[in-house]
Order: C-alpha cells, then sequence, then structure tokens
C-alpha cells in the first residue's frame, strides 16, 4: 500500500461516525480513529502502539480475549453485542451519553507485507437500546394494566351475576306475596263493606297495582344490556309492537324500508312504549307514522301521531323517571333501552298537532343490507 | 455424489468439536448453564433436498444468523432456530423478565451474537483444513423461510451441510440447525483434505 493510499484511508476512516480501531495479531494497535478518540478521551498518539488490552482492559478478560482469538484463528467476524458487553471502550466521561452502550464488531484482514490484521469496530447503540427499554417499559405496563383490567372485569362480572339472582329471587318472592295479598284484598272487596272501608281497601288495590308495576319495570330494567345487541329491521319492529287491543282503530304506517338498526331486545317494548303513548296520551290519536331521514353520519328515525302532542310545558320532563300520568317508567325506560346502542330520543312535537319522536341512530349500528 | 463414511465423519467432528468450544464461551457469556449438542450430521444437495431439509419450521418463520465466505471454500454457514424458539433461547439466555413475545432490536442483537459465537467456532475449527485464510462477510439477521443466501447464489453453492443442533438450558430445549451451503468445487476441497488429514494425522 502506498503512503497515498494509506493516508486517504486513514482520513477517511477519521471522518466515519463509527469508532474504529486497528490490531495486528500480537495486539498492538495499528489505528485509533477520531470518533473513538472523541467518545474515550484517549488520543492517536496515547493509543497507537500500544497492546490493546493496556487501552482498553476489557480486552484483557478471558471470554473477551478468547472472542478475539477466533477472528485470528479462521473463525471470521466476531460480534460483541452491547446485551452481553454494554461497555467495553471506556468513555471519556463516565456519564456521557455517546458510546454508553456499544456493539462492537471485529473483523479479520490481511495487509500485504503487515499479515493478519483486525479492524474493531464501535457503534454507538445508545439511543436504540434506550428507545427498546422504553418501548419495554411501556409494554409490560400496558400488559400490566390489562391483565389488571381483566381481573376487574371478572369481579365484576361475578358480582353483577350475585346482584342479578338476588334482584330476580327477591322479586320472585316478593311477587308471590303481593299475589296472596291481592287475592284476599279481592275476597274483601268482593264483600263490598262499603264505606270507609271500601275506599281504603280500593286504595290498597291501586297500591299493589302500582307495587305490581315497579316489580315489572326492574326486572325490564334489569335486562337492559344483558344480552348482546341485534340488527333489527325497523318496519317488522313496528308492525309486531303495534299489535293488540289498544291499536285496533289506529293506522300505523311505517316507511323506514330496509332500515336495520343494532338495538338491544328490549328494543321490542321501547317500541312498543312509544306506540302506546301515542294512543293513551293523543286523546284522539288516529294515525301513527314512521318514517326515517338519512344525515351524513347518522339516520333519524321519526315517530309521529296526530293526537294532541306534548304540552310545552311538560316537554323537558317527558324522559324523567317517574314523571307521567300513566307508570311513569315508559319514556325513561324507553331512553334507557335505546342509549344502550347510543341511540338518542328527543321530542320534537307541536303541541296540539300530535307528538314528534326522533330517534338518532349513530353511524355504525344502522345499515341498509343489499344497498352496499 | 458418492460421499463416503469417513468424510461424513470428519465433518461430523469438526461441526462438534466447534459447537462445544461454542458452548464453553455461550457459557461463559451468558452465566447460564447451557449444553450444545449435535445428534446429527448429513449432507444433501443443494436443489433437490435443501429446502425440505430446511423447512422445519414452517408455517411458522425462522430466524436465521448467516455468515458467508468466500476462499478455499466459498458459501455460507447458518443457524436457523424458529423464530419463537430463538425469542425464548435468548430471553432464558439474557435472564430477562417480562413477556417474551417479539424480536425486538436488542433481541436480535443477542441472537446475532450467540449465533455469531456458535458460527465462529465452527468455522475456526474447519479453518484447520485451509492453507489460506477465507474472505468473510459481516454476519447478518434474517427472518423468515430460509432462502439461498442471495451474496453467494453466483457461485452457485451445491452442496449442503445439515446439522441439528439442541440448546439445553434450564429445563428447556430448543432446537435449531446449523447449515453449510458451500460450492461443489469447495466440498470437493473439503473432501480432498479431510481425507489427507486422516491419512497422515494431525
Amino acid at each position: 500500500m502506498t503512503s497515498d493510499y494509506a493516508s486517504i484511508i486513514s482520513q477517511s476512516l477519521n471522518t466515519l461516525p463509527v469508532g474504529i480501531c486497528i490490531i495486528r495479531e500480537d495486539h498492538t494497535i495499528t489505528f485509533w480513529n477520531r470518533t473513538i478518540e472523541t467518545w474515550t478521551g484517549i488520543s492517536q498518539i496515547q493509543a497507537e502502539g500500544k497492546i490493546l488490552e493496556d487501552v482498553v482492559p476489557v480486552f484483557g478478560e478471558h471470554h473477551e480475549r478468547s472472542r478475539l482469538k477466533v477472528v485470528f484463528k479462521g473463525g471470521g467476524p466476531v460480534i460483541l453485542s452491547s446485551r452481553f458487553h454494554p461497555r467495553i471502550f471506556p468513555l471519556r466521561e463516565n456519564s456521557q451519553n455517546e458510546g454508553k452502550y456499544q456493539r462492537i464488531t471485529i473483523s479479520p484482514f490481511i495487509l500485504p507485507d503487515e499479515g493478519a490484521q483486525a479492524i474493531i469496530t464501535v457503534e454507538d447503540v445508545t439511543a436504540i437500546t434506550e428507545q427498546v427499554f422504553r418501548y419495554r417499559q411501556i409494554k409490560d405496563q400496558i400488559a400490566f394494566e390489562l391483565e389488571e383490567k381483566k381481573i376487574t372485569e371478572r369481579a365484576l362480572e361475578m358480582a353483577l351475576s350475585k346482584l342479578n339472582n338476588l334482584a330476580s329471587i327477591t322479586r320472585h318472592d316478593l311477587l308471590n306475596s303481593l299475589t296472596v295479598f291481592e287475592g284476599y284484598l279481592g275476597i274483601l272487596l268482593n264483600q263490598e263493606p262499603g264505606g270507609k272501608i271500601q275506599t281504603y281497601l280500593e286504595k290498597m288495590r291501586e297500591s299493589t297495582l302500582s307495587m305490581k308495576r315497579h316489580i315489572t319495570f326492574a326486572r325490564d330494567y334489569q335486562e337492559m344490556g344483558n344480552a348482546a345487541p341485534t340488527w333489527y329491521h325497523v318496519e317488522s319492529l313496528v308492525k309486531n309492537s303495534g299489535t293488540g287491543p289498544i291499536f285496533r282503530d289506529i293506522t300505523i304506517e311505517a316507511n323506514t324500508g330496509n332500515l336495520e338498526i343494532l338495538a338491544d331486545p328490549l328494543i321490542i317494548k321501547a317500541m312498543y312504549n312509544l306506540l302506546e303513548n301515542a294512543v293513551r296520551h293523543g286523546e284522539h290519536t288516529s294515525h301513527i307514522t314512521v318514517s326515517h331521514v338519512k344525515g351524513p353520519d347518522s339516520v333519524t328515525i321519526i315517530l309521529e301521531d296526530n293526537g294532541v302532542g306534548v304540552p310545552s310545558d311538560k316537554k323537558g320532563r317527558i324522559f324523567n323517571k317517574g314523571f307521567g300520568s300513566n307508570t311513569g317508567l315508559g319514556l325513561f325506560l324507553t331512553r334507557e333501552i335505546l342509549g344502550i346502542t347510543g341511540m338518542q330520543i328527543i321530542e320534537t312535537g307541536t303541541p296540539g298537532k300530535g307528538a314528534r319522536f326522533e330517534i338518532r341512530v349513530p353511524a355504525g349500528h344502522f345499515r341498509y343490507p343489499g344497498e352496499e | 455424489m458418492e460421499i463416503s463414511d469417513e468424510v461424513i465423519d470428519g465433518i461430523r467432528e469438526l461441526v462438534t468439536i466447534g459447537v462445544g468450544h461454542s458452548a464453553g464461551m455461550i457459557n461463559e457469556l451468558t452465566k447460564a448453564h447451557v449444553t450444545l449438542t449435535v445428534p446429527e450430521v448429513r449432507i444433501c444437495d443443494m436443489h433437490t433436498q435443501a429446502s425440505s431439509l430446511l423447512d422445519l419450521t414452517d408455517p411458522d418463520e425462522s430466524s436465521q444468523v448467516i455468515l458467508t465466505f468466500s476462499g478455499e471454500y466459498t458459501g455460507s454457514l447458518s443457524l436457523i432456530i424458529p423464530h419463537k424458539s430463538a425469542i425464548h433461547l435468548v430471553v432464558l439466555l439474557t435472564g430477562e423478565e417480562g413477556s417474551p413475545d417479539e424480536m425486538d432490536a436488542l433481541r436480535v442483537e443477542t441472537l446475532i451474537e450467540v449465533g455469531n459465537v456458535i458460527i465462529s467456532s465452527v468455522m475456526s475449527s474447519f479453518s484447520i483444513l485451509l492453507s489460506s485464510p477465507l474472505t468473510f462477510l459481516y454476519p447478518v439477521y434474517r427472518i423468515g423461510k430460509w432462502v439461498e443466501n442471495t451474496l453467494i447464489i453466483n457461485s452457485q453453492p451445491k452442496q449442503g451441510i445439515l446439522a441439528r443442533t439442541k440448546f439445553q438450558i434450564q429445563d428447556r430445549e430448543i432446537e435449531g440447525i446449523l447449515f453449510f451451503s458451500i460450492t461443489s468445487e469447495s466440498f470437493d476441497f473439503l473432501q480432498r483434505t479431510i481425507l489427507q488429514i486422516m491419512e497422515r494425522g494431525l
């Protein structure tokens, strides 16, 4: 190799962003580049001509020495990973970040007239190593939180199951006792005691009916969300819900085509409540229409009747629990059932002209089969 | 090609010496008790047998550390381990905690070093057959199905030497393959030198 050529090579190796050290077979350092000089604080003059183990003591240790031996014995390049050898080359300052984690490659080569040599390359892998450590920490944290959530979920499921059982047994026993009570009350009323006793007995019967309604509501409310939501064809839903003696003189018209909505199975009850409300509170309702309007990211189902409508002063309260002239639970329950799958209901009718309910169905919870 | 039992025995011995030597180095490196054994060494034809023999990892991917060399023999030496086993191996060797579910950059680097220890030791063991040193490329890591190394494909490797390698660490056993793929000329040279050494003794 001419001295000019060697000088060019040497200059090039000095500009590389990796540490480079070249040694002979007897481990004498013949080249020590600028980068390694910067990282270690050991100058070229201090390193070159010295024995590698004197400048980089880790290479004096048994394992590193035997790996180096393999290179000169024809084993090919050797890699010393940052995992097993975090820092082979000493650092200028212990606190410095540059070169904190190093990956070393030692590769043999032959120089004519100079025999076997090995080039030791030092890569600074601090950034990637610390990034992987952070990533692993985040991943472990997520895995831990997920496991915690699963444990909580299982505990909640068990608690819910116990509560459901308790509520169900209590309701069942309560209804049995109430039926007995209602029976005796009936016997007494059939004897027509008259006077105040008659009045009190009738009030007791009203209370009994109210208690039964509360128990029924409790059952319905408990069932809400227990079953997985399924798809319902709106026209069929309206048709199936609007049956019974109360709808005998009512025309119910549904124009929602093949629209289907994702809803809790109690949607049948919710639809029945809305239709029954239209008849019960509409006073002279004879016609109910169910239609729909497609929006950019939702669909609105409109249910309107030609009854008396909702008075302005009551509009804000009709969905509250306990409000109303019947059970006071119908519209509250309806809103809750719709809410399970993200549907929202509002009343937008004109008092005196009829009630109008708008149900907004969010994206992903409605579909038009056959239209995709 | 007819290969004599002496040659196969010679190859088996060289691989076993290399692997045995590497086990000591891995023990020292990892401070874990690792036993490496080579229960089977076989010679195969690259075109007709290699793919199916190396397809042990199917349908999963495999992790491979590959060293390419040229000179008196030209080819590559790969350590091939089913990908999931490779992750487990690294985790066992490093004593890491946490979920060993993926091969991140640090684990790749660690596997390259472990693979490199084995490969270098085996290469070093085979170097007694050489009269001049080989030229090496840096070891590389690859993930996927085993395919012939594109770096030596022009040399048209024809012979494969397959050594099943078992790592025993703690109570686990992880199996991999050490696979030499070399040109016909290289294999001829290998055979000749093994026979010569056997005749005259080391």
